[in-house]
């Protein structure tokens, strides 16, 4: 509503200004003569200085000169994109007049055409010079006019580790388009897997593991809607990674968001154990302590320690981080000379019982019964000498009050 | 405190028993007057009081910050280790109370060995028969089935049940400790699944631990009566007729035995409800070594000469306290009843008393 109301405006306070400078533009090269007389009065459909046209140009390759001297051939090619009952100007709001404002020469018709060619008669023959340094630079500019509508999501990238990126000076770090597509945005509603692929475009090397490993796996082969995709575990315009200090921490609840789920795991036949006896666990504990209190740069294991990052695998698949005889590389990362006895510390996310470790169980069920009972008897002994002990004070006490009579049998005063 | 004990012949109501002269002078040294005039008996060495300042800090340090690492999920488990500095620095603090806790321990066994082979002095909180019949006795009493209070020698059975908990908990919570925390090493040469194990030992023996001490060592030592010897080394001659009356009674002998010129000397402990007035003392100066002289230290025999040869001037000065002091001494006029023949006699109708002193001793 709002956005429709906004682009109308536009549109038409845009034509309106263009429509009272119409007889300054009868004759737009005239005047100054750069080049030749033989200025493109011939337009291919439709007079390009005036609005509301501007596919008359831009439906053919134009070639764009950069102020670093590089040139480009842009040209528009309409498809189908959720923008596409939108206006040009929606966006390309500078470029609401002609000559676009953004040219910076503003009635200067000779900065453009000034190297129109002999014979010229299509804008695709022409140079057109542009302020912008470099495409990039005209993209990063571009891509400003997103938050009009976005917002939300604009500003939430703010902190993502790409803007982190870019503001260290990585001009390249992705912005809006170099995800979701210019002129040819669409819908990633219900398409995960459209999802890992686009962060396939810089993220290949993850994008590989990922596909190998168990989520990635039954993301693509049987479209499965429980598996994560890049963006449930790294966000989605909030994007952190590993170089978000608080993102080892966090991360035993991103996994632990499914895995604790009792009713998703239940699907898998994945115990929701894993979860609570990491937690239970010397590493969970401490992970988890650390969480909560927001230190950061936690030294300790996570998840994603043992069982891998991108190439997360079943623990039965040979290739696995966690498979048995995997397992004393895995420890060695942080446990250096860990010997092959070492991983049998660990007890692979079972609850102790009789048939797994025997000792274990035997420890816990004793001293289960053991604990209670010596305290048991320590506290019933003390209750019945406490009894004893008041019952006497108090009939010492009774008798001492009626008269000054003292008993002789306070043998334990 | 030499527990060389006659056996007992019929009479159950003394305990005769020879005393070497070092022991009577020891007796006599733990008598302490009072600028009040109070009069008290040294029950711990200031030694002894230091070695349990520091298992107290260190156990309770250990206690605050261990389970405060079991039970981090709770607001106050949470909240202690957040005041330690955090998870890492509570187990760092946990480690160094380990270690003083360890170095308490080894010390304390190595000065054990010592007293035991070296100084041969057997100490009184070994576990004894008496102990067994003290709780029957204690638990006869609270039932109701009997009016008579034990009476209790230099450790009841209590208080050796706390301390041997103790040694155990110790043993226990070193050995698990150290192996958690060299899980390396000690998977090289162990198979693994003892770290879980050690660490269920550890999670289980500390909350026993702790209880033991809150419910146990709390009730028997600041509940049911204020005990602060520990920290003053003192007890008084009330408290000790109270809670150690055999103790008592054999400091008072052993010191009055002092008088003796022949070593080892005879004495004998009232047991039972006489003691009070039958404190008839019999420093006998039958010279018999009897079938322990082989045990006594030869330091022991020259005995008839002053106290100054054989005893530093320490001992001395203790041994003349205990006579001009005078306080625990009771009148020595009747010392010259012998041994045992008197004693059937003045048996009174406070008969259980008299079988729960640790007369029937294996």
């Amino acid at each position: 509503m709002k956005l429709h109301t906004l682009c109308l405006f536009i549109v038409v306070s845009a034509l309106a200004a263009l429509g009272a400078l119409g007889g300054a533009r009868a004759h737009p090269v005239g005047a100054e003569g750069v080049g030749s007389a033989n200025a493109p009065t011939a337009t291919p459909s439709a007079n390009p200085h005036t609005d509301g046209n501007c596919l008359a140009c831009h439906s053919q390759p134009l070639t764009v000169k950069y102020a670093d001297g590089n040139t480009d051939i842009i040209s528009f090619d309409p498809q189908q994109a959720v923008h596409n009952n939108f206006a040009c100007t929606v966006c390309h709001q500078a470029q609401a007049t002609y000559p676009h404002e953004d040219s910076g020469n503003n009635g200067n018709c000779a900065v453009c055409h000034w190297q129109v060619a002999g014979n010229a008669t299509a804008p695709s023959e022409m140079v057109f010079v542009s302020t912008d340094q470099d495409k990039r630079a005209m993209v990063l500019d571009m891509n400003n006019s997103c938050q009009k509508c976005h917002a939300e999501e604009f500003t939430s990238t703010a902190h993502s580790a790409h803007a982190q990126i870019m503001a260290e000076g990585d001009r390249y770090a992705p912005v809006c388009v170099d995800c979701h597509g210019s002129h040819n945005i669409a819908q990633l509603n219900g398409s995960r897997s459209a999802i890992a692929k686009i962060c396939s475009k810089c993220h290949m090397a993850e994008y590989t593991e990922y596909l190998s490993s168990v989520h990635g796996a039954a993301l693509y082969d049987e479209s499965n809607p429980d598996v994560p995709t890049c963006a449930d575990c790294h966000g989605t315009h909030n994007v952190t990674g590993p170089s978000d200090p608080n993102f080892r921490s966090d991360s035993i609840a991103l996994c632990g968001k499914c895995h604790g789920n009792q009713a998703m795991m239940s699907k898998y036949g994945i115990s929701t154990d894993v979860f609570t006896t990491y937690l239970d666990d010397f590493h969970g504990r401490t992970v988890n302590f650390f969480r909560e209190t927001g230190e950061i740069n936690v030294p300790t294991a996570t998840c994603y320690d043992c069982h891998g990052v991108h190439n997360i695998r079943k623990p039965d698949d040979p290739l696995s981080t966690v498979y048995p005889t995997n397992l004393q590389a895995t420890c060695s990362k942080c446990h250096a000379d860990a010997s092959i006895r070492f991983p049998q510390a660990w007890l692979n996310h079972y609850e102790p019982t009789w048939d797994r470790t025997p000792a274990l169980f035997v420890v816990n069920q004793g001293y289960l019964i053991f604990v209670p009972t010596v305290i048991g008897g320590f506290v019933f002994y003390i209750a019945l000498d406490a009894r004893r002990r008041a019952a006497g004070w108090l009939k010492k006490r009774h008798a001492e009050r009626p008269a000054a009579e003292s008993h002789d049998d306070e043998e334990d005063a | 405190m030499m527990m060389k004990k006659m056996p007992e012949k019929r009479g159950p109501k003394k305990l005769r028993r020879y005393v070497r002269r070092r022991e009577a002078m020891e007796a006599a040294s733990r008598f302490r007057l009072a600028e009040d005039g109070t009069r008290y008996v040294v029950r711990f060495t200031t030694e002894q009081r230091i070695q349990h300042w520091i298992l107290l800090l260190s156990f309770t340090t250990l206690g605050i910050t261990g389970l405060a690492q079991t039970f981090y999920n709770t607001p106050l488990g949470n909240f202690i280790l957040l005041a330690c500095g955090g998870i890492d620095s509570a187990r760092q603090i946990h480690h160094v109370a380990a270690f003083i806790f360890g170095v308490e321990a080894l010390y304390h066994f190595a000065i054990s060995i010592y007293e035991m082979f070296v100084y041969r002095r057997i100490s009184r909180i070994w576990p004894d028969w008496s102990d067994f019949t003290g709780l029957i006795d204690m638990l006869k009493l609270n039932l109701g089935l009997s009016r008579a209070h034990p009476r209790f020698d230099r450790f009841n059975f209590e208080e050796k049940a706390e301390y041997w908990a103790l040694i155990w908990g110790t043993i226990v919570m070193g050995a698990t400790g150290l192996i958690q925390g060299f899980p390396l090493q000690v998977t090289s040469v162990l198979p693994g699944w003892i770290i879980p194990v050690a660490h269920a030992f550890h999670r289980w023996e500390a909350i026993l631990a702790v209880l033991a001490i809150l419910t146990w060592h709390l009730y028997h030592t600041l509940i049911k009566t204020r005990n602060f010897s520990i920290f003053n080394g003192l007890m008084s001659m009330a408290q000790m007729e109270e809670e150690h009356p055999l103790e008592l009674a054999y400091l008072e002998q052993a010191a009055l035995a002092l008088k003796s010129s022949t070593w080892p000397a005879l004495i004998e402990i009232p047991l039972g409800e006489e003691a009070e007035e039958a404190a008839a003392v019999a420093p006998e100066e039958t010279g018999r070594r009897a079938e322990e002289g082989s045990v006594a230290g030869a330091a022991d025999l020259p005995a008839p000469a002053p106290s100054t040869e054989n005893a530093g001037p320490a001992a001395q000065e203790v041994s003349s306290l205990a006579e001009t002091a005078e306080s625990p001494l009771p009148a020595n006029d009747e010392a010259d009843a012998s041994a045992g023949e008197e004693s059937p006699s003045p048996l009174t109708d406070e008969g259980p008393a008299t079988e729960t002193v640790p007369e029937g001793e294996a």
